[in-house]
Formats: structure tokens, sequence, C-alpha cells
């Protein structure tokens, strides 16, 4: 459950993470002025059930429709739809474990970030709201409907590579390459 | 950057594709950002995201999704979206397929717009 803490909302007070890496890594990023590096970055911080750090970001329509955005590879909070398509919407974005100032996932895997998405509703008081996830971002939103459709509007998976061992699509090597490494290679510019 | 964002607008619209070009596009300009962001760590995220997607398995499956699912997909995507679409949507109870025909992988704000859209009660 989350804390009285992070309920709160007073997520804009600098508190470093618990994980070492981060620490040294926002330090260094950050220089001497961490209030003002992460007001400037949108960053707010949530505390995990197990003690890791959730950073998250929200634009839109503060009154607006809340829609958790999942981007997709690599997902950080600073991705998000543009501002023009967010008339009427509370977009909330995070970054997922292991990116941005998100404390890694010792056993990262599709329901540990559902729930995580679940802990963050919670602590700002939502009680339903839709989950948009995009590439690959977009198996983490539809875990979310497998793990709290109740609590859902609705999901939107948008460039949706489906599970290939549910689906029965690619195997072996053909898996890895074209869903891994193609992946990879695409973002790091065609190398 | 420039060469992933190509193979990935393939076939969007014209008008998004010179937003693109010139590097004015809102969401291409967030993402580069977010690119930047996400090696704060190195490359724990990206690992975390190969393990969590590729390696590691489910815990449920599509059946169990209870909910209203749109899955979208560009007309135009590289990628497996195309294909996987329909066969996501005969597994999950209720899903609904919009195949965008203007569109590649990355959605224009018009897209965008439409799926926030759907996503209001």
């Amino acid at each position: 459950m989350p804390t009285e803490r992070s309920a709160s909302r007073d997520a804009l007070r600098w508190r470093p993470a618990n994980d070492r890496w981060t620490q040294v890594a926002t330090r260094i990023v950050c220089g001497g002025r961490p209030h003002w590096y992460r007001r400037l970055c949108h960053v707010t911080d949530f505390a995990l059930p197990d003690g890791r750090n959730l950073a998250w970001a929200e634009y839109g329509d503060p009154a607006g429709t809340p829609v958790v955005y999942i981007d997709g590879t690599p997902g950080t909070r600073l991705a998000h739809p543009p501002d023009e398509a967010l008339a009427g919407v509370r977009l909330i974005t995070f970054d997922r474990p292991g990116y941005g100032l998100s404390t890694p996932d010792p056993r990262p895997t599709l329901l540990g970030v559902a729930d995580a998405v679940g802990a963050l509703a919670s602590s700002l008081g939502i009680t339903r709201f839709g989950v948009l996830g995009f590439s690959g971002g977009a198996p983490y939103a539809v875990a979310c409907g497998a793990r709290f459709p109740e609590r859902l509007t609705g999901v939107v998976a948008a460039g949706f590579t489906g599970p290939d061992r549910e689906l029965g699509t690619l195997h072996g090597r053909e898996r890895l390459r074209s869903r891994s490494c193609a992946r990879y290679r695409l973002w790091a510019g065609g190398m | 950057m420039t060469r992933a964002a190509t193979a990935y607008t393939a076939g969007s619209l014209d008008h998004h594709r010179q937003l693109l070009a010139e590097g004015k596009d809102p969401w291409m300009r967030a993402n580069e950002q977010s690119i930047v962001e996400s090696s704060r760590n190195g490359p724990a995220g990206l690992i975390g995201d190969w393990l969590a997607t590729d390696i590691h398995r489910a815990g449920f499956r599509l059946r169990d999704v209870r909910c209203r699912v749109l899955v979208w997909a560009g007309r135009s995507d590289p990628g497996r979206a195309v294909p996987d679409a329909p066969l996501v949507a005969t597994r999950i109870p209720g899903a609904e397929v919009r195949i965008a025909e203007d569109a590649a992988h990355t959605p224009s704000p018009a897209h965008w717009r439409e799926m926030l859209a759907w996503l209001s009660p």
C-alpha cells in the first residue's frame, strides 16, 4: 500500500532514491541543484511498497480524465503525446524501473510494472483511469488490463507486438531477432 | 536517430512526415529527451524491458484481460503490429482493432487525440 508520505504528494521535495547508482548519477547530473533540476524535469517521486523509487510526471489538464501513459522502449516520464492531444486529459507518465530516476527492479516483469501503475494511481487518489501503452509500453498496458480490469476505463495498445509465445507467431532465433535486436538496433540508429 | 525515425514513420501523413523531418514534431522532440534521460542508470532499463517482455513469463494470458481494449496499429508499421492486431483481438474478449491507413509505427497528433478520446468514459 502507498505510504502516507507519498499520498500527500509532497513529491517535489528532494528525496534521494534508495538505489546507490541512482544516487550517484543524480548527484553528478544535478550538481548542487537537485531541487531545481527536478522541478525543470517535472520529476516527482513515489515510493513503491518494496521501497524502490518510481519517478513520475503529469501533463495536460489536472482536472481532466486520468490516463496513465506507458511509452515505448526506452520509456521515461519525459516522453508523452503532444500537448495539443491532451485537451481534457490528465496524463500521468513514469520512468519504468531502471530508466531515468526509477530504481531498477531485480526481477522485472510485466505484472510488476502493472502493480507499480496501480500503486501510483492509488497514491494519487485515482480510482478509475485509462491506460495507453505505445510500442514497447503496450505489453505493460495490457498487463494492467489483466491485473486490475475493474479499475480501468479502457486500455489502448498502440503499435503492439503481441506475445509471440501465446500467439505462436515467432520461434527461436527468429523471435530474438525480430523482437529484441531489431528494436534496439532501430533505436540506436540502424547500427 | 534520424534513420530510426525514418523507418518508423514511412507511410505517415505527409504533413506529419514533414514535421518529423524538420524536427518540429512535439512527440519526437519529447522522445529525444526521453532517450537521453533513459540512460541515467546505464542499460538497466533496456535490460529490464527485455527481460520483462521477451524472457520472463508474462504471468497472464490475453483472455485474462477483462476490460475494453483498443488495439491500434499504423498500416505501414515495419514491425509485427499489423499482423498481430487481429490475432490479439481474437484472444481478448471485447477487443477492438483499428488500423490507421495513414500511419506507420508512430501515431500523428490526430491519432493520439483519437486514442485518448477513446479512453474517456
